[in-house]
């Protein structure tokens, strides 16, 4: 939500809402096709890697995602150190900011993943608490000259930029992984249902937030502002002027959120190594991204660099890939199927 | 959790920790009474920029005796930017400056009528994450040094003065202006108007705004004209009119619709404003003509007074074109980076309608 | 000791249990002839003080003494059904068991010709009876709470779960204390396989002894590097009633004035007796404050030093203008002044808990006045920091939990190191970690979170419990605790049907 308003104006201009919800709308339906592919799954997905493509096939496949995960850890792991030392602390070693981070996310992504989802679910109550503010302290103040017209922008610039919108849930793709997580007693619907309310909800948050953002600041002010987010956090005024300003708050507040994302990453990227692998026991596997993620980090890109890097990899290999891999392995699983004796058992049934 | 795995775990942690705190510094700790808060800043431009920061008077603000350098309340620093300014101050202070608590932002005409150093300060300051986007913006009639100066001689500190001046002087609906709106309107090339401030000897006090406009001042509208610029955007009450026999009229509430169409001859904007007043003293309340010749005193002083400023400077003071974005997408996309040939072509007919009671 | 089994002979049984009770001081034997033509020796062996002498004098050994005629065979039987006026009565065969009993406060009786003996409880231990609650004081509600004799803790239960499905298994732990522990719950609500767990846990260790329930705590609990209680301990009875009913366990260990109860989460901890008995809005007033209190209590001084020092952009002009006059002229830093104020805290409450009662009173004067007054005035320390430090005290207190509230005093420590060295961002960074110790917490395998996490697990909906405690007519379902088939706990209630 940081990036988002900025990502979409820089596109699409005054037609970034447009753009946003095709994103949002894209990504109700990779949702829906992640969980169809989950859906044909016989098991966990790094187990059918192994079992229909064998161990190199496998290994492929975890490399692919374990590229994509690293290279995101690296990026999510400098852009939010960068955002730190840029608001609270700009007078701090970026590597003393980076180290706390990484040492939290990593402690953090070391522990289960029962224990990380109940956490998120604290969390979760404490993060929306900056947005609900941001939305209803800002919304009163917007220019509406600053969010119309509609329709100026070329439709390849809105199709372009609401790719990229959609980019931003390509964490969508960890339902492959989580799905078998989830207990027997949900229902495939339940399931579907409960998926596609956080992505609208997400949706929602980007809308609002790109309204009050751009609304406050003009598609000017939301482009040449790397953080616009913040810049509107240091704008709004809460009733009674108890706190003359939020943005540190608010941003006290959503570093939960950083840190949990930054776990997450974390988290599988040991989860996959070790399906691919077969190494039990993942403190080691933890060593190992520890220092590659920290030594990868210390001497980090400029950010814009970064992130143009990235979304290009994003954009043309990491999310083709995310529906092309798993396409790719129920298409083979279902071929090896067919092409077995009908009385011949599935040992993974057994 | 095994014996040796937990103490493993605690002396890692606690090398860590240590390594890491050490490593800190703590290069952003400044015990609060190591800083400078400023409360409000003066700019102007000689040849180099011109800041001059006004400190708070501890022992007035607190009510404590904190041995606080009378003499040090206005400090002056010159240089070629911003950040150069900030490291000249820090380099000749014990404290080190701290805008976090800016209060106000006095610019005055020597850095407003520089649209280039307009452009350069108010960058600066956009990147200046520490100044926060809701400090107040004003606009000196005289020299920011002399205005911001003034710190001492107040019962409070300036900035907390020019504060509580712009709040008690505010009017339903219209907004204070910030630094970041002025950011803001610079950068979408919109107009806004910072509120002026003028000094006698021992007081500071409002008079009137500044319309603000590509990056420098370009018109000063007095407090008459600063009151009809208000009504025509439908924000504000409180304003008087005085009519004939000593009635005056008290403007309670206005609102303003805007009606656009794209004739082809140019753009048409219908300006209604309506609202209600009350009239003072009740007893001349009871003549119904009132009503029409208030409105007709308004239409006349708007015709006079702000017509003018858009259809002879081209000045679209009220932002039309860029409201037309959303009223009548037409004459938007007519106009499209051509501002100017809007106002040029622009039919504005304006009406009065205030209801007295 | 060796589980050696008594003789026929009595003597021989004397010899052992003098060898045994050498040197044990207390110990009262007597060795009495009854019946007429066939008379027989009997031994009577007690500990002082221990048992109700009155009643032995009086339907013990008098009716032993009157005793006129013996049968000739079957005269332990004879002696057990006419000569003992007492229905709590065993037989026991071996010298541990008989040297235990003793020691418990029961008599002994042995009969020469027989290889057993009889324990007779006649138990009177000297206590100082049913007190009012010292630590958990509530303004309605019951008074008492439970004192060191684990029998009268039995029956302060009982009395209020009068359910034979109110179990209480008896268990020894301490191979020299042999201190007796109970291990009670409600059969059908509580979950059997955390029952099992517990006695496993119980039995899975060898001790020399144990004195208290703390000791009993620190023994059975899985995370004990943790701050955080994972069972909760109380002196109220009604509190530990109602804690049965919900599907928890209570332990009530002999010369231990509280009871533990088991599992515990965050939520339990803030709930007080009284909340149950108040109305609604005040209750759910208080909880709110008790949480905030609890915030308050780990996050305050972090807080201010991190607001001060690195943000103080947070505070208003004033406030922060304030702070800074305030601490002009102060020579230690913030962090130093901060850990001097709450170090000098910590001394004052602990000499408040040690002083005699009668010099309590000069702490509070002593420590309020002399020491904060004279430190702001000597310019040793700023009034906020005084402030702060006090704040962060009187939230602690407000903890309903001395335990939990504990963890607080600790954890503090490190919120504020954190926020002195990284300012908000080392701040966040102490509670994230004291957040994902939390979420990793678990007590007999409920998350110590709960209800706040883990929703699924309330099986048939939220027992409604918690920071937004529902009227008692709506606490329908029991909290997670309770076995899933037993989780309604009220029904048939119509508020309509009241009017």
């Amino acid at each position: 939500m940081l990036v988002i308003p900025r990502l979409a104006v820089s596109g699409a201009g005054k037609d970034g809402l447009i753009a946003l919800f095709a994103g949002t709308v894209g990504a109700v339906l990779y949702a829906l096709l992640l969980l169809f592919f989950s859906d044909r799954l016989e098991t966990d997905y790094m187990s059918q890697c192994r079992h229909t493509l064998g161990r190199p096939g496998a290994l492929l496949f975890g490399l692919c995602y374990l590229v994509k995960y690293f290279f995101s850890s690296v990026f999510v792991l400098t852009l939010f150190t960068t955002i730190i030392h840029e608001t609270i602390l700009p007078n701090t070693n970026l590597k003393v900011i980076l180290l706390f981070l990484f040492l939290i996310s990593i402690h953090y992504g070391s522990r289960q993943f029962e224990v990380r989802a109940r956490l998120v679910e604290v969390l979760y109550f404490i993060i929306l608490i900056p947005l609900g503010l941001l939305f209803l302290l800002g919304i009163f103040n917007i220019n509406l000259v600053n969010l119309f017209p509609l329709m100026t922008a070329p439709p390849a610039a809105i199709t372009q930029t609401g790719y990229l919108v959609l980019l931003t849930y390509s964490a969508l793709e960890m339902l492959l992984f989580a799905a078998p997580s989830v207990t027997d007693r949900e229902s495939k619907e339940t399931k579907r249902n409960k998926v596609l309310q956080a992505i609208l909800l997400c949706g929602v948050f980007n809308l609002l937030i790109y309204v009050v953002v751009v609304g406050l600041l003009g598609t000017t002010g939301a482009t040449q502002n790397v953080w616009s987010t913040v810049c509107v956090m240091q704008t709004i005024e809460i009733p009674g002027g108890f706190v003359p300003r939020q943005d540190a708050i608010m941003l006290a507040l959503w570093m939960g959120s950083i840190f949990t994302i930054i776990s997450t990453l974390i988290f599988y990227l040991c989860f996959i190594t070790k399906a691919i692998t077969g190494c039990r026991q993942q403190r080691y596997i933890l060593w190992f991204y520890t220092i590659a993620l920290f030594v990868c980090t210390m001497k980090p890109l400029p950010l814009q660099m970064l992130y143009h890097y990235y979304g290009l990899y994003l954009a043309y290999i990491g999310f083709p890939l995310s529906i092309l891999l798993p396409l790719l392995l129920i298409l083979v699983s279902r071929i090896k199927t067919r092409g077995e004796m009908s009385h011949e058992k599935n040992p993974l049934k057994a | 959790m095994k014996r040796t795995r937990l103490r493993l775990r605690g002396r890692l942690a606690a090398i860590i920790l240590l390594f890491a705190f050490t490593l800190t510094g703590c290069a952003d700790m400044v015990e609060i009474q190591e800083r400078d808060f400023v409360m409000a800043m003066g700019i102007a431009w000689q040849e180099e920029y011109q800041f001059t920061f006004a400190l708070p008077d501890l022992d007035t603000v607190t009510g404590q005796s904190s041995g606080s350098d009378q003499d040090r309340l206005v400090r002056t620093i010159h240089g070629a930017t911003f950040p150069e300014i900030e490291e000249t101050y820090n380099r000749t202070s014990k404290n080190r400056l701290d805008l976090r608590h800016l209060q106000a932002i006095v610019f005055d005409a020597s850095v407003c009528t520089n649209p280039a150093k307009m452009k350069e300060i108010l960058e600066a300051m956009n990147d200046h994450y520490e100044l926060s986007h809701n400090v107040l913006v004003f606009y000196c009639l005289g020299n920011t040094k002399d205005l911001v100066g003034m710190e001492g001689n107040l019962d409070s500190s300036i900035g907390d003065y020019l504060r509580k001046i712009n709040k008690n002087n505010q009017r339903d609906g219209v907004d204070k202006v910030t630094i970041g709106q002025l950011i803001t309107a610079q950068e979408n090339n919109t107009t806004i108007a910072i509120p002026v401030i003028d000094q006698s000897e021992a007081s500071v006090f409002l008079d009137g705004s500044v319309l603000f406009q590509n990056n420098q001042t370009v018109r000063y509208l007095n407090q008459p004209e600063s009151a009809l610029y208000h009504l025509m955007k439908g924000e504000g009450n409180g304003y008087l009119f005085q009519l004939s026999g000593n009635t005056v009229i008290k403007v309670t509430a206005v609102r303003d619709k805007l009606l656009y169409e794209n004739r082809t001859d140019g753009p048409y904007i219908k300006l209604t404003l309506s609202g209600t007043g009350q009239v003072m003293p009740k007893s001349h309340g009871d003549s119904p003509s009132l009503a029409g010749e208030f409105n007709q005193l308004l239409a006349s002083q708007i015709q006079e007074a702000m017509m003018p400023i858009l259809l002879e400077q081209h000045l679209d003071f009220l932002n039309l074109y860029e409201k037309s974005s959303y009223r009548q997408r037409d004459v938007w996309m007519r106009y499209q980076g051509e501002t100017g040939k809007f106002t040029d072509e622009l039919t504005l007919e304006i009406v009065v309608d205030f209801t007295l009671y | 000791m060796e589980n050696k089994t008594l003789t026929h002979y009595l003597q021989q049984n004397v010899e052992q249990l003098e060898v045994l009770f050498l040197n044990c001081g207390g110990i009262v034997k007597r060795k009495i002839t009854v019946g007429g033509d066939y008379k027989t020796d009997i031994f009577i062996s007690y500990a002082d003080n221990m048992v109700d002498r009155q009643l032995l004098q009086e339907h013990v050994i008098q009716n032993l003494v009157k005793l006129a005629q013996l049968p000739a065979e079957k005269q332990f039987a004879y002696i057990k059904d006419h000569a003992l006026e007492s229905a709590d009565i065993k037989e026991q065969y071996t010298f541990d068991a008989i040297t235990q009993a003793i020691m418990s406060g029961d008599v002994a009786l042995l009969i020469d010709g027989f290889d057993k003996a009889l324990i007779i409880s006649l138990r009177s231990y000297p206590n100082r009876g049913i007190a009012a609650v010292e630590t958990e004081v509530t303004v309605r509600g019951a008074k008492d709470s439970f004192t060191e004799v684990a029998a009268f803790n039995k029956v302060l239960i009982r009395r209020r779960i009068k359910d034979t499905h109110l179990k209480m298994e008896s268990l020894q732990v301490g191979t020299r204390s042999r201190t007796d522990i109970t291990v009670t719950y409600m059969d059908g609500i509580a979950q059997q396989p955390m029952v099992q767990e517990l006695k496993k846990r119980i039995s899975s260790f060898t001790i020399d002894g144990i004195f208290d329930i703390g000791m009993l705590e620190q023994l059975i609990e899985s995370e004990w590097y943790s701050p955080f209680p994972q069972f909760q301990s109380t002196e109220r009875p009604d509190k530990t009633a109602s804690a049965l009913l919900e599907g928890r366990i209570a332990i009530l260990v002999d010369n231990s004035p509280m009871a533990l109860l088991l599992p515990a989460t965050l939520n339990s901890f803030f709930q007080a007796s009284d909340d149950y008995y108040n109305r609604r809005g005040i209750v759910a007033f208080i909880r709110v404050l008790r949480y905030l209190a609890a915030f308050l209590s780990f996050c305050l001084p972090g807080l201010y030093v991190a607001v001060t020092n690195y943000q103080p952009e947070l505070v208003p002009t004033s406030l922060a203008l304030s702070f800074a006059a305030a601490r002009q002229g102060v020579p230690f830093s913030i962090l130093l002044e901060m850990i001097i104020m709450l170090i000098s805290f910590e001394l004052l409450t602990e000499a408040g808990i040690r002083l005699p009662s009668p010099m309590g009173n000069t702490i509070g004067i002593v420590g309020g006045l002399i020491i904060g007054d004279a430190a702001v005035n000597a310019n040793l320390a700023s009034p906020m920091a005084v402030i702060i430090v006090a704040a962060t005290a009187i939230a602690s207190f407000t903890i309903p939990n001395e335990t939990f509230s504990s963890a607080f005093r600790l954890i503090k420590y490190p919120v504020l190191l954190f926020s002195v060295f990284l300012g908000l961002y080392g701040f966040v960074i102490g509670v994230m970690l004291v957040l994902i110790h939390l979420a990793d917490l678990k007590s007999f395998g409920i998350p110590y979170l709960s209800p706040y996490v883990a929703a699924d697990l309330e099986t048939s909906g939220s027992s409604g419990d918690t920071i937004r405690k529902k009227p008692i007519f709506w606490l329908i379902y029991r909290p997670i605790y309770a076995d899933p088939g037993q989780k309604r706990r009220l029904s048939g209630y119509r508020k309509e049907n009241m009017k």
